[in-house]
């Protein structure tokens, strides 16, 4: 699935048009560290950006005269961050019915919520946004950039994953499996008598019975996502709460041959051994560590989902949590902190760097383009102060496509929490 | 009168009181001597003394006047011969003892006007005619403490009662109970929280040991503080913890009842001599609660079992008690010795925590609890081992009467 | 004058030679015969020492024995004949955390008692539970000291005390009980009432403050009395004395400035309302959470206050006070004296990854590290014992895998009197 993506056309038609833009076409960033996560680090290397895309990554590379110089010899240079799974962004990521395949995100994303302000302040350069996990089938979500006033700024693809959830809510398991294999069937079951219908109408058509230019109705729209999935021509995002449910996920999967990324919940972790049978990626939730109580001794332990999985070489990629009330809140909002958690438990870093930046990419397809500093890649660049896994690295600068997204000095936001400037909100 | 035995056996045991005593007017030391009496010998295949201290040949009991006067060999031939004699298969053993029950009077004894009332005395409520005290003796519960329940930080004091069809008080003061437990806070009044109530308790002892406090709540500390025993209601931990302190500032023996997570606490029990009442365990209990009896012993901390089982959902912090009637059931205390056994409890000592030790944390030793001369003749006769669920209950003996275990009564 | 223990007759801490003296009578022993074999004496070597009383020390070495640290040094520093030597290249190792406030080994219910609004003798240290699943994690996170303080639902709450992390009852892990008195601002201590509308009151939750102000008029009213309380002792009324109460006294040693009061306050109006009672009752205060002392930094220096500050990670607004950042910078740029604590917030971290939000956010690392080890031992009144490594100083240390600030480090080895614990 190795589509252009629509931004970047835009971005090239843009560049033939207007020569305004021509100084921008040239971007040198001269960095002290570049971290690629694909080929290792370099040491005082350039990284030569051409119309939003990497040309050249080295350490003697000569910058064009008439290039624009971003300066950061002092500073560690890495791609952006990638979610692979959030609900993030929007104000109710949940429509109240189970059964609602038809949605899209594109309709709930909130381009001026906190949410993606957070994100790019960050380093994240690239989001899946999809419905949340309590309903069955809730609908397509989309890849987009969290940057822009509207929601077409931001989006890099649209109609990307289905959300499939296992989750049962307030019913039981039991009754949500059930109610997901009724579902499918309803689709399956349209699709046939779609097919025996089209037949005839192919027949009458031939028959004269119906006009020479008469087309057959098209799939229903409420349908089509399903329909989608069935014919392995979209992907299912499909949330396993627990490890309970994973069995009973993976036989949904092979008995209707879709596709399907697994959204593991912390728990999951249990079933690792399967999952490392799978011999695919996954997307772990943001809470990573779980605190579980013995019911006979009280003995407290913890566990990490992503070191459990580690141990048995299950690629992850990881997430960061959501806003809870609009607000975001908790450390593990923050891509450092998520990384670093993993580290503290025994993960090996380039693993932990990777669940944010290619594994993901690989996941939304977009390895070709994302997740990693390399020649011919997206220049979404995150310019940070130091080691990115410490808690004192900030992110000074985030371009996405070549172009300055981000800058920490002109952060309004971080000037009013750390008190530099007087906001309403204080007023109030 | 109507006991479980034949008519003339009654009739006999009247003549030979009245005969007992004009032999005593006569001569006291004739009325030793085996007259034709209303004795009673119940002979077994085993006779289990006190736990740990058996008889497997010429196992016998000889009851004279609800006592027991001479065991095994030690029965004069002469007092054998005169004795109407009754002869099972299976073991004698001392009538179990329930030391902290509420029968069928629960709502009487949930008294709530004040959080220290360690004058009300359960004593006050009994009712001798209560049907839970015939059905406790017809599964071999011979003793109870009836306890009042925890509504208030200082409950008030326990009182040991003989079961049977017609109860009968044995003393009053069989512990001063203090309740440490979700119900004792629940009361809509000072204190609500653990911390109150520590402090409370802490507070009226202070009061009750300056001499010049006389009211009854002061004096019935006081009393007890003078040698009476203070036994705590507590379930968890933290609340054990505090039970555990304020015993160690007061220099009291911890009694602590309910005590679910004793294990961690079995080091400081040894060290200051204290013992606990389990609650029954059932088959739902959860393995740390069917382990603690083997736990504690052990750690060699002395246990015993009682009949109430705590209100569900009792570890919940909002989860308010009512003061319901009681659904304990006599025969847990058999069927909580057995599982504590089946969970790696040694038979004797399990034995003891239906017997012997909960007789001693009532300070009934010398009454019940074992079959020694001079106690109460009540006992069981277990058609095997007490401890064997499978072996039935042959017959139940209190202070020397025959039991009729045919009598459901309202039994359901 | 009435002493506050004859008012309440404890045991805990009054009860004869304790382990505790005993332990340092030990250290003392061995600390004067070096030559002595010592059995229990450990040392750990090659790790990076921050003594917090001192500058760091590459390749350090600290030595403790009976509990209580020998010596601390560098390379060169001669361990004792038969300790045991830990390797700890490329380790870094503080002094145990010290966490100024939490409610660590205590259920909500069990330290708030509903049954009045101002409980100021109730004790703490009666209803922790030594085995709650909360000091494991406490301990194996780092933290080896904690002040315990009751509930934040009453007015004024009772006392709290200071205790390790380790210990099989309440009395062994006691560093210090009475450590302060603690008063609740805000609208927490109003929060479950009830106005009271028609009739008579059917529960204990009628009752007042409903408010604020009332809240403020209620700890007021707790002072005015305990004065008045104190006049009738001191001349008592036609040959009757008063009766000693508990309470009237333990705010007496308050206002006396024996006992520590320490207010919680989270919005700046709160911050400086506890200011002015203490200004006012001539008390001596601990502002705790302090959310808003960005606002009133100078006026917490004015007043020569000392600060707890909760959890500097959390970011939503509690009670009306908004978190900033620059917080931490802005108490430390105003000279208050300040620690770092997890308090009251649900949502806290282990405390470690709370100072390392402070840091983060442009605390200096020294200051950051006391806050967390010396400030808060020196707050609780517990220095002499704990908070910094130091000969004589109980052996409480934390051996880390590397930069504690580092998220990705975690403890490897944590020692509470010289014991490893698990």
């Amino acid at each position: 699935m190795n589509v252009r993506l629509p931004s970047w056309n835009l971005l090239l038609w843009l560049a033939t048009l207007s020569p305004s833009v021509c100084a921008q076409d040239q971007v040198v960033v001269k960095a002290g560290k570049v971290i690629t996560v694909t080929k290792g680090t370099l040491e005082n290397a350039v990284i030569l950006i051409e119309n939003g895309v990497i040309r050249e990554v080295g350490q003697d590379i000569e910058a064009p005269w008439d290039a624009t110089v971003i300066d950061a010899s002092d500073k560690v240079v890495l791609p952006t961050y990638v979610v692979a799974h959030t609900s993030g962004g929007m104000s109710n990521p949940n429509e109240n019915m189970a059964n609602v395949p038809y949605l899209t995100v594109e309709d709930a994303v909130d381009p001026s919520s906190q949410f993606f302000e957070e994100a790019l302040r960050n380093g994240v350069g690239t989001l899946h946004v999809i419905p949340g996990n309590a309903t069955l089938l809730g609908g397509r979500g989309m890849i987009i950039r969290p940057f822009g006033r509207t929601v077409e700024d931001m989006a890099v693809r649209t109609a990307a994953g289905l959300k499939v959830s296992l989750d049962p809510g307030r019913g039981s398991r039991m009754a949500k499996i059930r109610k997901l294999h009724r579902a499918i069937a309803e689709v399956r079951e349209y699709l046939a008598d779609r097919e025996r219908r089209e037949a005839e109408f192919a027949k009458e058509k031939e028959a004269g019975a119906v006009a020479e230019d008469a087309e057959f109705e098209e799939i229903d729209p409420k349908k089509k996502p399903v329909v989608d999935l069935l014919a392995g021509k979209a992907t299912a995002f499909f949330y396993v709460p627990s490890a309970a449910e994973i069995a009973e996920a993976l036989r949904i999967r092979d008995r209707y041959g879709f596709k399907a990324v697994f959204v593991l919940g912390p728990a999951c972790s249990k079933a690792a051994t399967r999952l490392a049978r799978l011999g695919e990626p996954v997307v772990l939730m943001p809470e990573l560590e779980v605190w579980e109580t013995d019911p006979d001794t009280d003995e407290e332990s913890m566990y990490c989902s992503a070191a459990e999985l580690a141990k048995l070489s299950v690629p992850f990629a990881l997430g960061i949590a959501e806003s809870t009330r609009g607000r975001p809140t908790g450390p593990t909002r923050y891509p450092w902190w998520q990384m670093a958690t993993c580290v503290r438990n025994g993960v090996d870093r380039q693993m932990a760097l990777e669940a944010l930046t290619i594994v993901p990419a690989r996941i939304l397809g977009l390895e070709e383009e994302l997740g990693s500093i390399e020649a011919g890649k997206v220049a979404n660049l995150q310019i940070v102060t130091g080691d990115p896994l410490q808690a004192t690295t900030w992110v000074d600068t985030v371009l996405l496509d070549g172009e300055v997204a981000y800058q920490r000095s002109e952060d309004p936001r971080l000037r009013h929490l750390f008190g530099e400037a007087e906001t309403t909100e204080d007023a109030r | 009168m109507t006991g479980p035995f034949p008519k003339d056996a009654v009739n006999r045991n009247a003549a030979m009181t009245t005969r007992a005593f004009l032999a005593a007017l006569l001569a006291a030391p004739a009325a030793l001597l085996a007259q034709p009496s209303g004795d009673l010998l119940v002979r077994a295949d085993r006779l289990v003394i006190s736990p740990g201290n058996e008889l497997t040949e010429r196992a016998a009991i000889l009851v004279r006047d609800g006592k027991v006067a001479f065991l095994g060999p030690e029965i004069p031939a002469p007092a054998a011969a005169a004795a109407r004699e009754m002869r099972f298969e299976g073991t004698i053993a001392p009538g179990f003892v329930d030391p902290h029950a509420h029968l069928g009077i629960a709502k009487d004894l949930a008294e709530a006007i004040d959080a220290v009332t360690p004058d009300l005395s359960a004593a006050d409520a009994l009712d001798p005619f209560d049907d839970a005290l015939g059905r406790a003796a017809r599964y071999g519960v011979c003793t109870l403490a009836l306890a009042p329940r925890s509504a208030n930080a200082f409950a008030g004091r326990a009182a040991m009662v003989r079961a049977g069809v017609t109860g009968t008080l044995l003393m009053e003061d069989a512990y001063l109970k203090l309740a440490l437990v979700d119900e004792s806070l629940d009361q809509n009044r000072f204190p609500t929280s653990r911390m109150g109530a520590v402090d409370l308790m802490r507070l009226s002892f202070a009061r009750a040991r300056d001499a010049a406090n006389d009211d009854r709540a002061s004096q019935a500390i006081r009393r007890t503080l003078d040698g009476g025993r203070l036994a705590f209601h507590t379930r968890r931990h933290a609340g054990i913890t505090s039970a555990l302190d304020l015993c160690d500032e007061l220099g009291v023996q911890p009694l602590l009842i309910g005590a679910d997570e004793a294990a961690r606490s079995t080091a400081r029990l040894v060290r200051t001599r204290g013992s606990v009442v389990l609650a029954p365990l059932n088959l739902d209990s959860p393995l740390r609660h069917l382990r603690l009896p083997a736990t504690l012993e052990a750690a060699g901390v002395p246990f015993s079992f009682m009949t109430e089982a705590p209100p569900r959902d009792a570890t919940a912090a909002t989860g308010r008690a009512e003061a319901t009637n009681s659904t304990a059931h006599p025969e847990a205390l058999r069927v909580s010795a057995a599982l504590a056994v089946r969970h790696g409890a040694s038979r004797t000592t399990a034995l003891a925590a239906i017997t012997r030790v909960p007789a001693e944390q009532c300070g009934a030793a010398d009454r019940c609890g074992s079959l020694l001369q001079g106690r109460d003749a009540s006992f069981v006769v277990v058609g095997g081992d007490p401890l064997d669920l499978g072996a039935p209950l042959l017959a139940v003996f209190v202070a020397g009467k025959r039991v009729d275990l045919e009598d459901r009564g309202d039994d359901r | 004058m009435i002493a506050l223990r004859q008012a309440s007759p404890r045991r805990l801490h009054a009860a004869g030679p304790s382990s505790h003296t005993l332990r340092v009578g030990l250290a003392l022993l061995c600390g004067l015969c070096p030559a002595m074999a010592q059995d229990d004496a450990v040392a750990l070597r090659g790790a990076t020492v921050h003594p917090v009383a001192g500058p760091p020390i590459e390749g350090g070495v600290v030595i403790f024995a009976g509990g209580k640290i020998q010596a601390i040094g560098d390379g060169q520093t001669p361990l004792p004949a038969g300790a045991t030597v830990i390797d700890c290249e490329g380790a870094v190792i503080t002094p145990g955390l010290v966490d100024a406030a939490t409610a660590l080994g205590v259920s909500s219910r069990d330290a708030n008692e509903q049954g009045d609004e101002v409980t100021p003798h109730l004790h703490i240290v009666d209803v922790i539970d030594p085995a709650a699943p909360a000091f494991r994690r406490a301990r194996r996170a780092g933290v080896t000291t904690a002040q315990v303080s009751p509930g934040n639902r009453n007015a004024v709450g009772g006392l709290g005390a200071v205790v390790k992390t380790r210990g099989d009852t309440v009395a062994d892990m006691l560093v210090r009980d009475e450590t302060c008195l603690r008063v609740t601002l805000g609208s927490e201590p109003s929060a479950g009432n009830r106005p009271i509308r028609f009739g008579t009151p059917a529960t204990i939750y009628y009752r007042r403050p409903n408010t604020r102000m009332g809240v403020v008029w209620a700890i007021r009213k707790a002072f005015y009395d305990a004065m008045a309380y104190r006049d009738r002792k001191t001349v008592p009324e036609e040959g009757e004395p008063a009766a000693s109460d508990a309470g009237m006294e333990v705010l007496l040693q308050a206002l006396e400035r024996k006992l520590q009061v320490r207010t919680t306050a989270r919005a700046e109006q709160d911050i400086r309302t506890a200011l002015r009672l203490a200004a006012e009752f001539g008390y001596e205060t601990v502002v705790e959470e302090a959310t808003e002392a960005w606002r009133v930094a100078d006026d917490l220096a004015a007043a020569q206050a000392r600060v707890v500050f909760a959890a500097p990670s959390a970011d939503s607004s509690t009670d009306g006070a908004k978190p900033r950042w620059h917080s931490l910078n802005a108490l430390a740029a105003a000279d208050v004296p300040f620690a770092i604590a997890t308090g009251s917030n649900k949502a806290a971290l282990d405390l470690i990854h709370e100072v390392t939000f402070a840091v983060r956010n442009g605390l200096d690392r020294d200051a950051a590290l006391a806050s967390v080890t010396l400030e808060p031992a020196r707050i609780l009144g517990v220095a002499e014992r704990v908070g910094s490594l130091e000969a004589g100083k109980d052996a409480d240390l934390v051996v880390w895998s590397g930069d504690p600030f580092d998220p990705s480090s975690r403890p490897t080895r944590v020692y509470i009197d010289g014991k490893e614990v698990q």
